[in-house]
């Protein structure tokens, strides 16, 4: 059970957590992480890369078929990242492999990508289910956003929009079969109703579990009982960017003061209880070179941040008006209350998720307009550091073209994060990824706020589920434990 | 009969006018569908692409003149989320609406009647005291919040009812019992109010000094005319209805219409929205008339009227 | 309506549910003029270290999901709901009034115009149109309250209209001015009161829906703006820890339960009060 209905069937044309937990079971990609974050085959068989890193080989599985029974062979491969590379076709969640892919051609059995630039993140990016390989049929057909065909343990079955999607077993499948007849993905917006599910029986798995309810599963008690919360360090950072183009944000000494008047770790406390990490950096813990938390930098230093707005010649404090999506509204709040101790007042705005797209989206005379000074959210590319960076920092990224929302422009930082992404060798990158977060540090573009954990419910009876580092639940090698009833999440 | 036929031929005029009037409400609510259904990290030339595909890019009058000819033949479009027809996504939901709907007007009404007569025939003495304060809690009561309490009680603590979604009629229980809440408070009121006036007449009086029995008196004389209220007010309150049915279908998720409406509107499917705000809109309107018929089929003096 | 020899209504007195009423509504007035005097607390203090404590002697309502305590927050909330009241009340009797006496001396033409628009928005489903509305203007409690004066407006040209009708043709009225009684005296004593008091009634009795439609219009996200003590929301947020917590859902549905029944029983106890007939 899931917190918001899948937004496709068509794993190229969406960006949503919970659509791509749905997608997993039915599709698969070229390679995947395992459960301890390596790369491992699964329709490649193995793969090599030039000496330049511009040119990768991969080696299709053989004997692979999608549900409607095509073989999926090294032209269908070949075809379904045709289709996500092609410009014509307006594709959601192709973003990064257009910009990353320049083209694709097959070579005997193998299919080879030829790069733009070298990529370090090129194999974690194949990861993605955006870029999983769908069946040439459905793409042609242009019915693969309500009827999914991949190649999965899983096969769709049907999508009462609104009520639930339905799978059963592939038969056919090349590796493990799955275990479960078939799987029902159901969904509701009320992190209550998961909860009761999972307390009811009414759903065997839920993701994410609200924290409010983690410590339910941890007492004795009924909930205890009948189901178990498991937390998986989660990669999604929490941030809110502050728009340069505003005054008095365009003072570095002020968004440093709105930072150092934050207390992380109450937001961890209160807002997560407990399940996950403050966030000081721009890069989440999954990558490495990535900063922890310095010594008392995740808790508040209100003096000294009343000091730089007095330097700043603002001790009175002054008036910004924040934008933020309902979920995430209660991180909005927090950050209030504690900015309110340094005398800043933060309006918060609460929008829906359409409008929410348009005012932190938007370019900078219509956030002048608006008056938009923070703009809440949340970003997550795990294992890609590239990803992580650029679309929030590099000055080409500026709203509306991605996600720079608030328009930071900074030439050096535009050449290191180019020259991060060019490096193959790992310690020089790291090295480049210290001296960016640092500057980051200073220029404070964005307030780095928690990253949280995924937290996920099981019933008891069921095993093997676990959770990827973006926050999606894997299901596919889940079982019943025992001789209990077969039941679906 | 006049008035009402005038009515009904005046109903496809206000429904023109309201279908415009909607439209271009829908069509001026801030967020952008196109946007929306990209998702904030697609590029702006996608968008676009995506916004010409779904004819958002046309002005807004060949967008209303597109949707009027269509709406004509019986087409109401194609949801912008997922290109399903708009009337097949009704067709599929509303059964679940109309059930959920019906039942509580069913329980509203077996329970407001009789209650309304018994509160009557009984006025000042404790039966009538007590239905009254059950009524006043009743219709003070906000419908999420009982809800969330029935849900929290019933399926959570004690596991006697399912928690949410359609299936046996076990997950009738809670949400029928939240609909039926306000309906049943008015018609029993309603009932209470027309009965005590009725009760008072002197045909009534005539009735029991002919040494009629009372059941009879009481179902076959005044209960036909004190209805006359009753079923206008059924009937005004359907508005009512729908509104709490947005509530109730969303806490329940229950895969009825008004969930779906609610759905529509957070990703601005403007189809969808039109479609059902329509569908709401036509209801209320047929039932008022129906009502009016009713009304004038209980009492005939309403024709001199 | 209890009217002396010449049929004019008079009022009565008696009735427990006037009182029952009366108190309840003076008592949050008092509470709302005196509770934040007295508590002298901040309602969106948070502790983040301390949320959702359930209650004890120090929170009696315990404390919310940012550690706020709900009691203070409940006693500082009654202010903005007797605001909501007041301001969408009056947007929606200030223009549903003039326009219903409008229509009651208009040709006849444009009355039957009128009255039917009225009509239609009175049918058409009230939280859809809020919900329209509210997405047109943006979430906010003016927003939200200006979206349930829309839906209200009707009931109020209805009203207005009728009264100013039935007190033209009223037999009552023909007496009065057939007995010589002058102009003024009859608006002042018998007409006025007969308005304002149906008036009233009304206004008591729309209160509590009031309440009702902002909670659920906050309970869809789309109401008062944070950090606002307002009770339906502060209810639609509670429902986000039931199941680990009931007391941040429980207490502010008591609160507006316990104003909306005071309101309905006092719009109730007013009109059994006027409506002689009804009493025994």
């Amino acid at each position: 059970m899931l917190t918001e209905a899948p937004r496709s069937m068509d794993p190229a044309d969406q960006n949503a957590t919970a659509t791509r937990s749905v997608l997993s079971s039915f599709y698969e990609t070229l390679v995947q992480f395992d459960e301890f974050g390596h790369i491992r085959p699964q329709l490649a068989t193995d793969w090599s890369s030039s000496a330049d890193g511009l040119e990768w080989r991969f080696h299709i599985r053989p004997n692979v078929f999608f549900h409607d029974g095509l073989p999926c062979d090294v032209d269908a491969v070949t075809a379904s990242f045709r289709r996500l590379l092609d410009l014509a076709i307006p594709l959601a969640g192709a973003g990064v492999s257009r910009t990353v892919i320049r083209s694709v051609r097959q070579d005997g059995g193998s299919i080879v990508f030829t790069l733009k630039h070298p990529y370090a993140d090129f194999l974690p990016l194949l990861t993605m289910t955006q870029t999983a390989v769908v069946s040439p049929d459905a793409a042609r057909n242009g019915t693969l956003a309500l009827h999914a065909v991949g190649t999965g343990p899983y096969v769709f079955e049907a999508w009462h929009s609104g009520d639930d999607v339905l799978t059963h077993r592939n038969p056919a499948y090349w590796g493990q079969a799955a275990s479960f007849d078939g799987l029902k993905w159901i969904w509701s917006s009320e992190p209550s109703v998961l909860n009761m599910a999972l307390q009811t029986g009414d759903a065997d798995v839920v993701v994410p579990l609200s924290p409010v309810f983690a410590n339910l599963y941890r007492e004795q008690g009924h909930a205890a009982q009948v189901a178990s919360v498991h937390a998986s360090p989660g990669a999604t950072l929490f941030w809110a960017a502050l728009n340069m183009h505003l005054k008095p944000l365009d003072d570095a000494r002020v968004r440093r003061a709105l930072s150092l008047a934050l207390d992380r770790t109450a937001l961890v406390a209160g807002l997560l209880h407990g399940y996950g990490q403050p966030a000081c950096s721009a890069l989440t813990p999954d990558i490495h070179g990535a900063l922890p938390c310095g010594v008392n930098e995740a808790h508040a230093d209100l003096s000294a941040a009343r000091a730089l707005l007095k330097t700043a010649g603002l001790e009175n404090g002054f008036s910004i008006i924040a934008v933020v999506q309902e979920p995430e509204e209660p991180m909005a709040e927090a950050i209030q209350a504690m900015w309110k101790q340094i005398g800043v007042r933060l309006e918060i705005r609460r929008q829906e998720a359409g409008v929410w797209v348009q005012s932190a989206f938007a370019p900078p005379d219509v956030k002048a307009h608006e008056q938009t000074g923070v703009i809440l959210t949340s970003w997550s590319a795990p294992f890609l550091a590239d990803m992580q960076l650029r679309p929030i920092y590099a000055s080409a990224s500026a709203a509306p073209q991605s996600a720079n929302l608030g328009f930071f422009a900074d030439l050096s930082l535009d050449a290191l994060i180019d020259r991060a992404a060019g490096s193959e060798e790992a310690a020089q990158r790291q090295a480049t990824l210290k001296e960016i977060q640092i500057l980051l540090k200073q220029q404070v573009p964005v307030l780095p706020l928690y990253v949280a954990d995924t937290l996920y419910g099981v019933r008891k009876g069921v095993e093997g589920v676990s959770a990827g580092p973006d926050g999606e639940i894997l299901v596919l090698k889940a079982r019943a434990s025992g001789s209990g009833p077969e039941r679906a999440p | 009969m006049m008035p009402l036929l005038r009515r009904a031929l005046a109903m496809p005029l206000m429904m023109l006018g309201i279908s415009f009037v909607v439209f271009l409400a829908i069509h001026a609510l801030p967020g952008d569908p196109a946007r929306l259904l990209s998702g904030p990290q697609v590029p702006e030339n996608v968008v676009q692409g995506l916004r010409h595909r779904l004819g958002l890019d046309l002005p807004f009058s060949a967008q209303y003149m597109h949707f009027l000819r269509r709406a004509l033949q019986g087409d109401f479009g194609v949801s912008l989320r997922d290109g399903t027809p708009v009337s097949a996504l009704i067709v599929q939901r509303l059964p679940y609406s109309l059930t959920l709907g019906g039942l509580a007007y069913l329980v509203a009404l077996s329970f407001g009647i009789p209650g309304g007569i018994i509160a009557a025939v009984c006025a000042g003495k404790w039966p009538d005291t007590a239905l009254m304060a059950v009524t006043l809690v009743g219709a003070s009561l906000a419908g999420f919040w009982v809800a969330l309490i029935g849900m929290e009680v019933f399926a959570v603590r004690l596991h006697w009812l399912p928690l949410m979604g359609a299936g046996s009629w076990k997950h009738y229980v809670l949400p029928v019992f939240v609909l039926a809440l306000m309906p049943s408070a008015l018609i029993l009121r309603m009932t209470r109010t027309g009965m005590r006036e009725i009760l008072r007449q002197d045909y009534i009086r005539t009735a029991y000094a002919k040494g009629l029995p009372s059941w009879k008196i009481l179902t076959v004389h005044a209960l036909p005319n004190a209805l006359a209220p009753v079923v206008t007010v059924v009937a005004l309150n359907l508005g009512g209805l729908v509104s709490s049915a947005v509530v109730t279908e969303t806490v329940f998720d229950w895969p009825g219409v008004a969930r779906l409406l609610v759905d529509s509107v957070r990703y601005r499917d403007y189809p969808v929205i039109q479609g059902i705000t329509l569908l709401a809109v036509l209801g209320v309107l047929v039932a008022t008339l129906v009502a009016d018929t009713v009304n004038l089929l209980l009492d005939p003096q309403h024709r001199t009227s | 309506m209890m009217r002396n020899r010449f049929g004019v209504p008079v009022f009565r007195r008696s009735g427990t549910t006037f009182w029952l009423g009366g108190s309840v509504c003076s008592f949050l007035l008092l509470m709302a003029m005196l509770g934040p005097l007295i508590l002298n607390a901040d309602p969106s203090r948070q502790d983040l270290y301390h949320v959702l404590l359930p209650p004890s002697f120090a929170h009696p309502c315990g404390t919310d999901a940012f550690g706020r305590d709900i009691f203070v927050r409940l006693v500082y909330g009654l202010r903005l709901t007797l605001g909501e009241i007041t301001v969408s009340l009056i947007v929606a009797a200030g223009i549903g009034i003039p326009v219903g006496l409008f229509s009651a001396m208009a040709p006849r033409w444009l009355d039957n115009a009128i009255m039917t628009v009225s009509d239609v928005l009175f049918a058409f489903p009230g939280l859809i149109l809020a919900l329209l509305i509210v997405s047109f203007l943006g979430p906010g409690l003016f927003h939200a309250l200006l979206a349930i004066a829309a839906f209200s407006v009707p009931v109020y040209v209805r009203l207005a209209r009728t009264m100013l009708v039935r007190i033209h043709h009223a037999t009552w009225m023909e007496a009065l001015t057939v007995l010589g009684v002058g102009r003024t005296r009859i608006m002042v004593r018998h007409v006025f009161p007969n308005v304002v008091t149906s008036l009233l009634v009304q206004l008591t009795l729309s209160s509590g829906e009031v309440v009702l439609a902002a909670a659920s219009l906050s309970f869809l996200g789309l109401g008062a703006q944070p950090p606002l003590p307002e009770w339906g929301t502060m209810m639609s947020d509670g429902r986000n820890a039931l199941g680990a917590a009931f007391w941040p859902c429980l207490f502010p549905g008591l609160a507006i339960a316990m104003t909306v029944i005071g309101l309905n029983c006092l719009g109730d106890g007013i009109r059994d009060r006027l409506d002689g007939r009804n009493k025994k």
